[in-house]
């Protein structure tokens, strides 16, 4: 069937950890374009924290060199967006909110992958978010897009917070089919 | 205000205290390992020090009234010759100072 999404694989916890990889190991080359998915993120103790990644690379490890660009905005319902864009930095950040007032407040995102890989080209993301409950009574959005300018190829993402541990996540790897 | 390697000797002790810390690969839940826990020291060193230089940027963003607010403060300060609207920003600012 043409377009449809194909799912390769997926991780989750409902223990506390500082990183959860997605692809890794069971990445799927094949691929174009891929989607993360993740629902139902909650954190360790109820402080504002926010969703970072690094890509994977080649070797299932986490790049952490000062290559990754992004621009962000955070959308809300009680006060101007949040402008949120940074560059030559260790991995993308402020990928969702995650928010103080409650531990029990889930934040979900949809993610799309390009260039992961292609060897001469750049990786590119970009991602939709939303969570709800900064200072219990907020429902914050996030769009935007991030690069990491290194022409290498990459095998999938690794998920931390700003602070704290994720202390229950599910991500869905999808290959979008041509 | 700290230097950063203060921050950093800061963000060090802070990751001894948590440990044992985890990770998630291929769904299995493992402790980390040495080059983890340095590169979570290297990280939490790094956030310590972002949020001392630059966090008042991020403050100031939340704090600030919407922009259609601050249209209508700006309107009202005009029409009843009042400083509310610069009141807001100066707030603002003073309440979330540059290091």
């Amino acid at each position: 069937m043409a377009g449809s999404l194909i799912k390769i694989t997926s991780a989750s916890t409902t223990s506390n950890v500082s990183t959860i990889d997605i692809g890794g190991a069971n990445w799927d080359n094949s691929y174009d374009v891929y989607m993360v998915k993740i629902y139902n993120l909650q954190q360790s103790t109820g402080t504002d924290v926010r969703l970072k990644a690094r890509i994977l690379k080649s070797d299932n490890s986490a790049d952490s060199t000062s290559n990754y660009e992004y621009a962000m905005l955070g959308l809300r319902t009680e006060a101007a967006f949040d402008d949120l864009p940074d560059t030559g930095q260790t991995e993308w950040s402020n990928l969702t909110y995650l928010f103080r007032g409650s531990t029990s407040y889930g934040a979900n995102a949809i993610f799309y992958l390009f260039n992961f890989n292609n060897a001469s080209e750049y990786n590119f993301i970009t991602n939709e978010g939303v969570g709800y409950g900064y200072d219990g009574n907020e429902l914050m959005g996030s769009v935007g897009s991030g690069v990491h300018k290194v022409t290498q190829v990459a095998k999938g993402l690794q998920f931390s917070l700003t602070t704290n541990s994720i202390s229950n996540i599910n991500i869905d790897l999808y290959g979008l089919k041509k | 205000m700290a230097t950063k390697e203060e921050l950093q000797a800061l963000a060090d002790q802070e990751i001894e205290d948590a440990k044992p810390l985890y990770k998630q690969v291929n769904n299995e839940r493992l402790e980390f390992n040495d080059d983890d826990y340095a590169q979570a020291k290297i990280d939490l060193g790094n956030s310590k020090w972002n949020d001392q230089q630059f966090g008042y940027i991020q403050a100031r963003q939340e704090a600030y009234n919407s922009i259609p607010e601050q249209l209508d403060m700006m309107y009202w300060d005009n029409v009843n010759s009042t400083t509310t609207w610069k009141d807001h920003i100066a707030k603002v600012k003073s309440d979330n100072p540059k290091p």
